[in-house]
C-alpha cells in the first residue's frame, strides 16, 4: 500500500508541474484585466468575464492571424501527406539501388536546421515571387513536415501486413489500385496521426513565418501573436486568451485521436 | 493465373510468379514495377531538390560572399566570412552557450523524461488519464508555451516569484529572464518542460516490452530492487535511451524560438545560442554571407552528430 500511495503522491506531483502553465493561461484569459495584476494572485478568479475573448475579436487582428495560420498549415501538412504517402510507400514495398541512401537522406533533410536554410530561402523565393504569400510559406514548411512524413509513414507501411496486399495483386488489381484501395485504409490510423503532428510543426513555426512574410495582412498567428507582447503596457488578459485559442485546435486533435497519437510520436521518435 | 503478380519484397515470391513474366502491354514486369517504385518517389525527390538540396548548395555559395540582404549579387570574398567566424570570441561563446544548451536540455528531458515514464508504467486508477495529460505541454503551440511562462516568470506580477517569497524559498521576487545568472536556467526550465513528454512516450513503449519474467528470474536469483533496475530495465532501455538522447541533441542544438522569444539572447548575451546568433547577422545586421558561414558551420557539427547516430544504427543491425 505504500508503494502505491507513493506512486499516487509522484503523479500528482506530476500532474502539477504539466498542468499548471496550462491552467493558468486559461485562468488568466478569464480573469478581469485588474485582477491578473493583483498581488496575491487569485487562483480562480473572484470576477469571470470573457472579455478578453470579445476584445481579441474586436479590437485585434486575431482571427485573420488564425486563419492565415490555418490555412498555410493545411496547405502544407495536404502537401506533405499526398506526396510523402507515395514516397513512404515506395521506400516500404519496393526494392530499389539506392534506397537506403534515399532513407537516410530523408532522416538528414527531417533534422536540417532552420536557421541554415531560411537565408538561401528567402533569396530564393524573393527571387520567384514566392515572399509574402501563404504560398511560398508552406512550401517553407514542406522542408520538415515532408521528410518527417516520409519518415514515419515509411516505418507505418513497413508494418502493415503484406497479405491482403498480395491477395488484390492476385486477384488482378495494379499495384496503385491495391495502394489506393487495401494498404491506405489499413494506414488511416497512422495518417491521422502523421498529418497532425505535421501540422502542430507547422502551427509552431516562427522563423519562416518571421522572415519569409512582411505583409501585415498575411502574417500568420506566431509571429503574430509576439507582438502583442511588445506595447508598452502589456494586456495579459489578452494575450492569454490568444495563447488558450490557438491552443485548442491541437488540444481537439489531441483529445480526439489520443489512441493513434503514441504510435507517431514513437515512430517519429525525433523531432519536437 | 491470367494476371501477373507485381513485385512484392517478400521470399516466397519466385514460387509464385515465374521469373521474367511479360505483361499484356509488352513490358517485363520487373522493368514496369521498378519504375513504379521510382516514379512513386519522384515527387519526392524533386520538392527535396527544389526546396532543400538547391537551397542548401545555394547557402554554402552565400557563406562565401559579402552580401547585404538587398544585394542582388554579392561579392566573392573567399573564406574572409569564415576566417572573420573563428576569429570571432562572439562565436565561440555562442558556440559554448549552445552546446550547454543542448547538453542541459536533453540531460534533463532524459532524466525527467525516464523517471516518468517508469511511475507512468506502475499499474494505479487513473492511469491512462494521466498518460495522456502528460502529453499537454508538448501539443501547446510554441508561443502559447513562451507567452505564459514569461507571465509566470514575471518579476512583479508572477505567480511562480509569489509561491517562492510565500514559501520562504526567495526573499524577494527575481526577474528570473533578464538576469544573466538566472537567465540561462530559467530558459533551460522551459525547453525541458516543453519537450520531456516526448522521451516519456519512447521509453513508456520501451519499457512495456521488457519480457517479464526476467524479472522473475532475478528475483529467484536474489537481486534486490535495485539491481533489478539497473541490470534490467536500465539495461534493457539504455538502447532507446541513446538514439532519443543523440536525435533531440541535434533537434535542441538547431531550436531557434524557446531561447530567442524568451530572451532575444541576452541578457549581456548569456543566452545567444548559435541559430540567434546566425539570425542576428542575417536579419539583425542583413549580412546574408556572415550569417550563412555560422549557419554552415552548424550544419557541419549536426553532420558530425549524425554519423554518429548512423555508426549506432549499423551496429545495431548488425
Amino acid at each position: 500500500m505504500p508503494r502505491l500511495l507513493r506512486t499516487y503522491g509522484l503523479a500528482l506531483v506530476l500532474l502539477t508541474f504539466v498542468a499548471f502553465p496550462l491552467y493558468w493561461m486559461t485562468l488568466t484569459s478569464l480573469k478581469p484585466q485588474t485582477e491578473v495584476f493583483r498581488v496575491p494572485p487569485t487562483f480562480l478568479p473572484a470576477t469571470w468575464t470573457l472579455e478578453h475573448y470579445v476584445s481579441l475579436f474586436r479590437l485585434t487582428d486575431f482571427g485573420l492571424l488564425f486563419m492565415n495560420s490555418l490555412k498555410v498549415c493545411l496547405l502544407s501538412t495536404a502537401f506533405a501527406l499526398g506526396v510523402g504517402i507515395l514516397g513512404a510507400y515506395s521506400l516500404a514495398r519496393f526494392r530499389g539501388r539506392g534506397k537506403e541512401a534515399y532513407g537516410r537522406l530523408v532522416l538528414l533533410a527531417y533534422m536540417f536546421p532552420g536557421a541554415l536554410l531560411v537565408i538561401p530561402l528567402l533569396l530564393l523565393f524573393r527571387e520567384l515571387g514566392l515572399t509574402n504569400g501563404h504560398f511560398g510559406l508552406s512550401l517553407a514548411y514542406l522542408t520538415f513536415s515532408l521528410p518527417f512524413v516520409m519518415w514515419v509513414m515509411r516505418d507505418f507501411f513497413a508494418s502493415v501486413p503484406i497479405d491482403l496486399e498480395e491477395a488484390a495483386l492476385i486477384d488482378g488489381a495494379t499495384r496503385l489500385g491495391a495502394l489506393w484501395d487495401v494498404v491506405l485504409p489499413q494506414a488511416v490510423p497512422g495518417i491521422i496521426a502523421t498529418g497532425i503532428f505535421a501540422f502542430l510543426f507547422a502551427w509552431n513555426e516562427y522563423l519562416f513565418a518571421l522572415v519569409l512574410i512582411s505583409d501585415e495582412s498575411l502574417r500568420t498567428l506566431p509571429p503574430g501573436m509576439m507582438r502583442f507582447v511588445s506595447t508598452t503596457d502589456t494586456n495579459w488578459g489578452l494575450i492569454m486568451a490568444a495563447s488558450t485559442l490557438a491552443t485548442l485546435p491541437m488540444a481537439l486533435a489531441f483529445g480526439l485521436v489520443q489512441r493513434y497519437l503514441v504510435t507517431g510520436m514513437g515512430a517519429g521518435g525525433v523531432k519536437g | 493465373m491470367s494476371q501477373h503478380v507485381p513485385q512484392v519484397i517478400r521470399p516466397h515470391e519466385a514460387d509464385v510468379v515465374p521469373k521474367g513474366g511479360v505483361r499484356p502491354g509488352g513490358l517485363p514486369r520487373r522493368l514496369l514495377d521498378q519504375h513504379l517504385g521510382a516514379i512513386l518517389l519522384l515527387p519526392s525527390a524533386l520538392t527535396f531538390l527544389v526546396l532543400l538540396v538547391f537551397p542548401l548548395g545555394y547557402g554554402i555559395y552565400t557563406s562565401f560572399l559579402q552580401r547585404h540582404v538587398l544585394d542582388p549579387e554579392g561579392v566573392w570574398v573567399g573564406l574572409a566570412n569564415y576566417v572573420w567566424l573563428f576569429g570571432n570570441a562572439e562565436f565561440w561563446q555562442s558556440l559554448a552557450i549552445s552546446s550547454l544548451w543542448a547538453g542541459a536540455t536533453v540531460g534533463l528531458q532524459i532524466l525527467l523524461g525516464t523517471a516518468v515514464a517508469l511511475i507512468l508504467h506502475q499499474p494505479f486508477k487513473g492511469r491512462s488519464l494521466v498518460r495522456g495529460l502528460v502529453l499537454f505541454p508538448y501539443m501547446m503551440p510554441v508561443v502559447s508555451v513562451i507567452l505564459v511562462w514569461m507571465l509566470l516568470y514575471n518579476a512583479l506580477y508572477g505567480v511562480l516569484n509569489w509561491l517562492l517569497v510565500q514559501a520562504g524559498i526567495v526573499d524577494a521576487p527575481i526577474a528570473w529572464l533578464s538576469q544573466p545568472g538566472s537567465a540561462f536556467w530559467s530558459v533551460v526550465f522551459v525547453g525541458v518542460w516543453k519537450y520531456f513528454p516526448f522521451v516519456v512516450v519512447i521509453v513508456l513503449a520501451r519499457l512495456q516490452v521488457i519480457p517479464l519474467d526476467l524479472y522473475e528470474a532475478a528475483r529467484i536469483d536474489g537481486a534486490g530492487a535495485v539491481s533489478r533496475f539497473l541490470d534490467i530495465t536500465l539495461h534493457q532501455i539504455k538502447d532507446v535511451l541513446l538514439v532519443v538522447a543523440l536525435l533531440r541533441t541535434i533537434f535542441m542544438f538547431n531550436n531557434f524560438e524557446i531561447v530567442f522569444l524568451l530572451t532575444g539572447g541576452g541578457p549581456l548575451r548569456s543566452t545567444m545560442t548559435l541559430p540567434i546568433l546566425v539570425y542576428e547577422q542575417a536579419f539583425g545586421l542583413y549580412d546574408m554571407g556572415r550569417g550563412s558561414a555560422i549557419a554552415v558551420v552548424m550544419f557541419l557539427i549536426l553532420i558530425a552528430v549524425m554519423s554518429i547516430y548512423f555508426a549506432f544504427l549499423r551496429k545495431e543491425t548488425d
